[in-house]
């Protein structure tokens, strides 16, 4: 181990010509390389994913390190504008690491500390990677370029093999080293191929932008070299198979030209021809397409390896597609998860066309450290890559006899932490739902459903509570000599909530089809004032500054009170009414009263509870038509709630007995809760409103609660409308992410107002950054 | 004192793709109680009219924030003295409030809407029209109008003071900063839990 992780400083410190005194940055540096590198012994994991579940680590931000780096001065370092204007706006430093905890790198400045030099993080950076910061130029120390003829037997080679199985062959000539260009017409990058002397394995990286084929290669002990700029190429592990380049694969491949989209399998626990074969079978459903699959089972069957495959081919729609899936469990679940696991640390992040699976796939692990790459300021695409030293093929039998021993404690960890995993999902589900019985959406259902008779005790209070309000007047039956009538449908709702003291409470509520009434026949106008909430900031900062008092008052099933506009709306009750109640002869009545579902009902309470607070002496306010005012007394309604602020108590117990007299009423006492907002009293008397467990609740709904924050809203000069290169995203997700922020930029968060304005305007076609954004406003809030 | 203060800003024609700009306000009363960060319907062609258009929803705001705030002192409130007759049932903007001098400041002053714009200042408070501002029409008239009805006053705010900032443009982590403290947000976002 100790070996593995000096040898791998060695080549760094080598190739980035550090003086020695750096040892230690670059021991740090070559542990977090190890961490991310596969290892034969862990079936090909990284210790990183071993260690995560199988989640990987994103490699995509890994420079070479040594280089040349340009650390963005934030402008507030600035003390004036003017300097601001004309002092460098960066500073020369050199690579030297990586942050485990940060998403930023390890720089040395040179010039700080009186000349001495210093080491800081930074996350704004420019790379120049083909520059060594200590001034050797590190083209100098390239290993010697290939001869051009070989470059033509390796396209060969490479364009011949649209079957996976020439990956897998060793008939490409040992102490082959190619680098080939391709004339791919809409990104110019050059191919390299490597094979390793040992003839046993071929080695093929793939780096398309800055991403991190080199990392790859440094530490698998394989050669593959990539002279030219923009280089893709695929590698392979030492001993191993080319599964580790999955992620750096996956960059460019996507976009490989023609017919012959690369497929790239290994497979460890199932056989290697059936995973070949299946592979190729999911290939062929989409010829034509430039598509990518790449496969990597272990321990499950070839088979849902295929179903994997093709189900994410077949999702991405036409050309350009990349499929990458892993399948570790073996079932299709799993291999589901995986695949937005490793999505995350796909490089290249912004040309990758995932978008379409990436969004849909609901439990995306990848989409915080998808974003969080994204997020970071990683040097432009298409960067020149210098190629890499190769490292000491035996040090890999070393290693893995090391980590042969590391896997077998590492497997154990595994399986438990993968149960505890499981265990606490099982959990937050539950606890998500805050339901524990499916809740049956029919009578029917409910009528089979193990709670059969909770549910007729619920009906029987609801049509008992009907019938005492006077609900209906039963029709005994259809006379034909007058006029026909059209009754309206009705229905059952069934709902469990859960009790204070963790009990279970079964409600059903007769609600009435009101999307079958026909305007103008059974209904006239439906529009019923709904306050703004600044309305109700301003009572807020009103009863701040006057000291007034707050209470919310609820008015119980308050459209089933105010009396119908109209005498001929009948309603057919549901079947089955009659064995619950049998009081009820004829299941059609006509009603007297509003009933929840009655396109007028909404109208019909303001236009109660109107003429009630008016009859009480209250003045409607002429701005908003839901305030309603009175000496030391407002009153603001937002449909059947109530807030009645007041300066004197006995005023305000006035006024609740009167409301109460003519409706049942809670008083919830203090203001508290309003619309989802929590409200509190601070002892300066003043209000502040909040949307904390709003705010938590979206939060885990998009899976973003454990997400880094961020401490702003949008990144400064997102360039949100120039998306043509960008890939599209899942709108529905985006519409959800946008509507749920929406409302709270609305209630209590000004400051994420713009983000979400300006996002709103992508809706109707959003791309992955916009979708990456509006990420960024979850992490933020 | 409970004082509503607004504040509004434009950001002009920042995206190219539709060239249309971002207008924003925002309404302080003890703390911000009505906010508008919006693309504006209309394409501005300078500056100055988008800070008109960013002007004019401002002033729709504050004529209703007013009437509210009319309609709860009407009742809410004594009569500052016994001198003055209460206020007459009328619209408040026939007959500017001056009854209640010791009161919020809020109907008896014009309402302050800060903006970073010199020149929209100097163009609604001067009279005539220019070259530049010559089909500005009804954003101009109305906003000189609520100017010289006391009902506004249009004042000037370095933009690195104007709250309404925030709503226009993503700003950077210091300036937000700030910009959360003129909101008077209290911290404890969702995450730092």
């Amino acid at each position: 181990m100790i070996q593995t992780i000096n040898t791998r400083t060695r080549s760094i410190v080598i190739d980035a010509n550090l003086p020695v005194s750096f040892w230690a940055e670059v021991v740090a540096t070559a542990v977090y390389l190890h961490r991310r590198s596969p290892s034969t012994s862990l079936n090909n994991q990284t210790p990183y994913a071993v260690l995560h579940e199988g989640k990987e680590a994103s490699i995509a931000h890994l420079r070479r390190i040594g280089c040349v780096a340009y650390h963005r001065i934030p402008d507030e370092v600035f003390s004036s504008k003017s300097e601001l204007k004309f002092q460098p706006r960066s500073k020369l430093c050199m690579l030297i690491g990586y942050t485990p905890t940060e998403k930023a790198w390890r720089l040395w400045d040179f010039n700080a500390n009186s000349g001495s030099g210093r080491s800081f993080h930074s996350s704004d950076v420019i790379f120049v990677e083909e520059q060594n910061a200590m001034g050797q130029d590190s083209k100098s120390t390239n290993s010697p370029t290939l001869p051009s003829d070989f470059l033509q037997e390796v396209d060969i080679a490479f364009s011949g093999s649209s079957s996976p199985g020439i990956l897998s062959d060793n008939n490409i000539p040992s102490d082959s080293l190619g680098s080939l260009s391709t004339d791919l017409p809409n990104l110019s990058r050059s191919v390299s191929l490597g094979v390793i002397p040992d003839d046993n394995a071929l080695s093929l990286s793939c780096s398309q932008g800055g991403t991190p084929g080199d990392t790859t290669l440094s530490f698998s002990g394989s050669q593959g070299k990539a002279p030219g700029d923009d280089s893709l190429s695929l590698s392979r592990s030492q001993g191993g198979t080319p599964g580790d380049t999955t992620h750096s694969l996956s960059g460019s491949q996507g976009e490989t030209p023609g017919d012959n989209g690369l497929s790239l399998s290994r497979s460890q626990g199932g056989t290697p021809g059936d995973t070949t074969l299946s592979l190729s079978g999911s290939q062929g459903e989409t010829p034509g397409d430039d598509s990518l699959s790449l496969s990597r089972s272990q321990g499950g069957t070839p088979g849902d390896t295929t179903l994997s495959l093709s189900g994410s081919q077949g999702k991405a729609p036409g050309d350009n597609s990349l499929s990458l899936s892993r399948s570790q469990g073996g079932t299709p679940g799993d291999t589901t998860l995986s695949l937005a696991g490793s999505q995350g640390l796909t490089p290249g992040d912004n040309t990758l066309p995932l978008g379409s699976s990436q969004g849909g796939t609901p439990g995306d692990d990848g989409c915080a450290s998808n974003s969080c790459s994204q997020g970071l300021p990683m040097a432009p695409p298409k960067r020149p890559r210098p190629p890499y030293r190769r490292k000491d093929t035996r040090n890999a039998d070393i290693q893995r006899r090391v980590e042969e021993m590391m896997a077998e404690d590492a497997a154990k960890r595994r399986l438990a932490a993968s149960q505890a995993a499981n265990v606490f999902a099982a959990q937050v589900n539950r606890w998500l739902d805050g339901i524990h019985i499916d809740d049956p959406v029919s009578y029917v259902e409910a009528m089979d459903s193990l709670y059969q008779h909770e549910w007729i005790e619920a009906m029987k209070s609801e049509l008992g509570s009907l019938i005492e309000n006077s609900t209906w007047i039963p029709v005994n039956q259809l006379s034909k000599d007058t006029q026909p009538i059209h009754p309206i449908g009705s229905k059952w709702v069934f709902r469990t909530k859960a009790n204070a003291d963790g009990s279970t409470r079964f409600k059903a509520r007769l609600v009435i089809k009101g999307y079958e009434q026909r305007e103008g026949v059974d209904y006239d106008a439906t529009y019923a004032p709904v306050s703004r909430l600044a309305t109700l900031r301003l009572v807020l900062a009103v009863a701040t500054a006057y000291g007034w008092n707050i209470d919310h008052i609820d008015v119980i099933t308050a459209f089933l009170n105010p009396p119908i506009d109209r005498d001929d709306i009948y309603m057919e009750l549901p079947a089955g009414v009659e064995k619950i109640e049998p009081s009820i002869q004829f299941p059609i009545v006509r009603l007297r009263k509003a009933l929840y579902g009655l396109r007028q009902a909404p109208r019909l309470w303001y236009k109660a509870i109107d003429s009630l607070l008016t009859s009480l002496g209250f003045e409607k306010s002429t701005a908003e038509p839901n305030l309603y005012h009175k000496p030391s007394l407002l009153i603001l309604l937002y449909v059947d709630d109530i807030l009645l602020a007041y300066s004197d108590p006995k005023a305000a117990t006035d006024i609740k007995l009167q409301l109460r007299s003519v409706y049942k009423m809670t008083d919830l006492g203090k203001i508290k809760r309003f619309l989802g907002m929590e409200i509190s009293k601070l002892a300066d008397g003043s209000y502040t409103l909040s949307q904390q467990s709003y705010l938590e609740s979206i939060l885990r709904r998009f899976q973003m609660e454990k997400a880094n924050p961020v401490s702003t809203p949008l990144a400064r000069n997102t360039q949100l409308y120039e998306f043509s290169n960008d890939h599209p995203a899942d709108q529905h997700l985006y519409l959800q992410i946008i509507g749920a922020l929406m409302y709270a930029a609305l209630g209590s968060r000004p400051d994420i107002s713009y983000a979400v304005s300006a996002l709103s305007c992508y809706s109707h076609n959003p791309h992955t950054v916009h979708l990456t954004a509006a990420k960024r406003v979850l992490r933020y809030l | 004192m409970l004082e509503l203060t607004g504040y509004t800003d434009a950001d002009w024609a920042n995206n190219t793709k539709d060239r249309r700009s971002i207008g924003s306000f925002l309404f302080l009363l003890g703390g911000p109680i009505s906010w508008q960060s919006r693309k504006q319907s209309i394409i501005a062609t300078s500056t100055l009219e988008s800070e008109y258009s960013a002007f004019i929803e401002a002033v729709k705001e504050v004529l209703w924030l007013r009437q509210l705030l009319y309609d709860i002192k009407t009742t809410q409130l004594p009569p500052a003295s016994a001198v003055h007759p209460p206020p007459s049932p009328t619209h408040w903007l026939d007959h500017p409030d001056t009854s209640t001098p010791g009161y919020t400041g809020t109907l008896s002053a014009p309402t302050t809407i800060f903006t970073d714009s010199e020149r929209a200042l100097q163009t609604v408070k001067s009279e005539g029209i220019t070259a530049r501002n010559k089909h500005f029409d009804i954003r101009l008239f109305k906003a000189r109008e609520v100017q010289r009805a006391g009902i506004v006053n249009f004042t000037f705010v370095p933009g690195e003071h104007n709250a309404a900032d925030g709503l226009t443009k993503a700003l950077v982590e210091v300036k937000h900063r700030q910009f959360l403290e003129q909101l008077g947000m209290r911290s404890g976002g969702v995450h730092d839990r």
